[in-house]
C-alpha cells in the first residue's frame, strides 16, 4: 500500500465556510465493496463510514483512541477508525463488523462465540471487541489467555467484566480450528 | 422461558443483531442529526467572570449557544430531586449549565448546538 496523498478535487475553499472547505477524493473500499466518497481532510474514518457511507455498526465511544469501540481492520490489522483520517484510509483494505457474516446470514465464528459465551450485554462495544478478536486470530489462531488480556486490552466494555469476552475469544479460536479440520 | 431452562445458559434474542452490526443506538439515528457539544470547565473551582458566545454563534452552522442566562423558566432552576429521601435536609442538585461558578472539572458551562459534529467543535474552542 502506497502513502500517496489523494488528489484534491476542484472544490474552490471558500473562508470560513465549513461545509465549503476543500474536498478529498476518497476510495473506500469496505468488506470489499468500493465507494468513492468526498470529504474533508478532517473526517475521521470513524465518521466516514458511519455518516457517508452509513455503515453504523462501527461506535464511536471515547473520540480519542481510549475506548476501542471504533475498531476496524486495515489491511488485516486492527486500527483505531477514530485516530485515522478518511484520506489515509485511501485504497486500503477495510473491514468492519458488518462484513464478518456470510451474505446468507451465517454468523462468523468470532460473531457466533460472542452469542455462546454471553460476551456482551448493551452491545456497544461489542463491534470493537468483535473486529480485535477477528484480527488477533488470524495472526494467531491459538492463543493462550495471557495472549488474549493482552490482545483485548485495548477496548473497555463497561457491562461484561471482561470474563465472558476472553472465553468468547478461547471459544472462538475453537470454533476456528474446527472449521479448518 | 421454561423449567426446562433452568440451570442452562440461554441465548438472548437481541444478540443477533448486536454482533452484526445491526444494533440501533442513539448515535446512529441519522447521519443529518444536529450535533450537541459541551463546553466544560477545566477548572475544579472557580467564578465564572465573563463568556463571549459571539464567535460561536457566527459561525456557519451553528444553530444555538447557550450559557446559564438564555435558560428559561424552570430550566434556570437546580434539577429537580426525583426521589427526595427524607434523611436529605438540605438537599442539593446541579444546575444544568453552570451558574456564576463551577464547583469540578468538567463541569458543564456552555451549550453549542450545530449542524454536525466538527462545527460543533468549532465553535466550542
Amino acid at each position: 500500500m502506497t502513502d500517496q496523498i489523494p488528489t484534491p478535487t476542484s472544490t474552490p475553499p471558500s473562508s470560513g465556510d465549513h461545509d465549503g472547505a476543500q474536498l478529498h477524493t476518497v476510495e473506500l473500499t469496505v468488506n470489499g465493496r468500493t465507494s468513492t466518497v468526498q470529504v474533508p481532510a478532517r473526517r475521521l474514518l470513524s465518521d466516514a463510514l458511519r455518516v457517508d457511507l452509513g455503515l453504523t455498526g462501527t461506535h464511536v465511544g471515547c473520540e480519542h483512541g481510549v475506548c476501542g469501540c471504533c475498531t476496524v481492520m486495515i489491511d488485516g490489522l486492527a486500527m483505531r477508525s477514530c485516530l485515522t483520517l478518511a484520506v489515509t484510509a485511501d485504497g486500503r483494505d477495510i473491514r468492519t463488523i458488518e462484513g464478518l457474516a456470510d451474505d446468507d446470514g451465517t454468523l462468523h465464528p468470532v460473531q457466533q462465540a460472542f452469542r455462546e459465551c454471553h460476551g456482551l450485554q448493551c452491545g456497544f462495544c461489542t463491534p470493537g471487541f468483535l473486529m480485535t478478536s477477528v484480527a488477533l486470530l488470524e495472526h494467531n489462531p491459538d492463543p493462550d489467555d495471557e495472549q488474549i488480556t493482552e490482545a483485548i486490552a485495548g477496548n473497555l466494555c463497561r457491562c461484561t467484566g471482561y470474563q465472558n469476552i476472553k472465553a468468547a475469544v478461547r471459544r472462538a479460536a475453537e470454533l476456528t480450528g474446527e472449521g479448518n479440520q | 422461558m421454561t423449567t426446562a431452562s433452568f440451570g442452562q445458559p440461554i441465548r438472548r434474542n437481541e444478540d443477533q443483531r448486536l454482533v452484526t452490526g445491526q444494533g440501533s443506538y442513539t448515535d446512529d439515528v441519522g447521519p443529518d442529526a444536529w450535533a450537541l457539544v459541551i463546553v466544560r470547565s477545566p477548572y475544579a473551582n472557580a467564578r465564572i467572570l465573563s463568556i463571549d458566545t459571539s464567535e460561536a454563534k457566527a459561525l456557519d452552522g451553528v444553530i444555538a449557544v447557550w450559557t446559564y442566562d438564555d435558560l428559561p423558566g424552570r430550566l434556570s432552576e437546580p434539577l429537580p430531586l426525583l426521589i427526595p429521601h427524607p434523611s436529605l435536609v438540605a438537599a442539593r442538585t446541579q444546575d444544568v449549565l453552570a451558574r456564576d461558578r463551577v464547583r469540578h472539572v468538567g463541569q458543564s458551562v456552555v451549550a453549542v448546538l450545530a449542524k454536525d459534529r466538527y462545527i460543533g467543535e468549532d465553535a466550542a474552542e
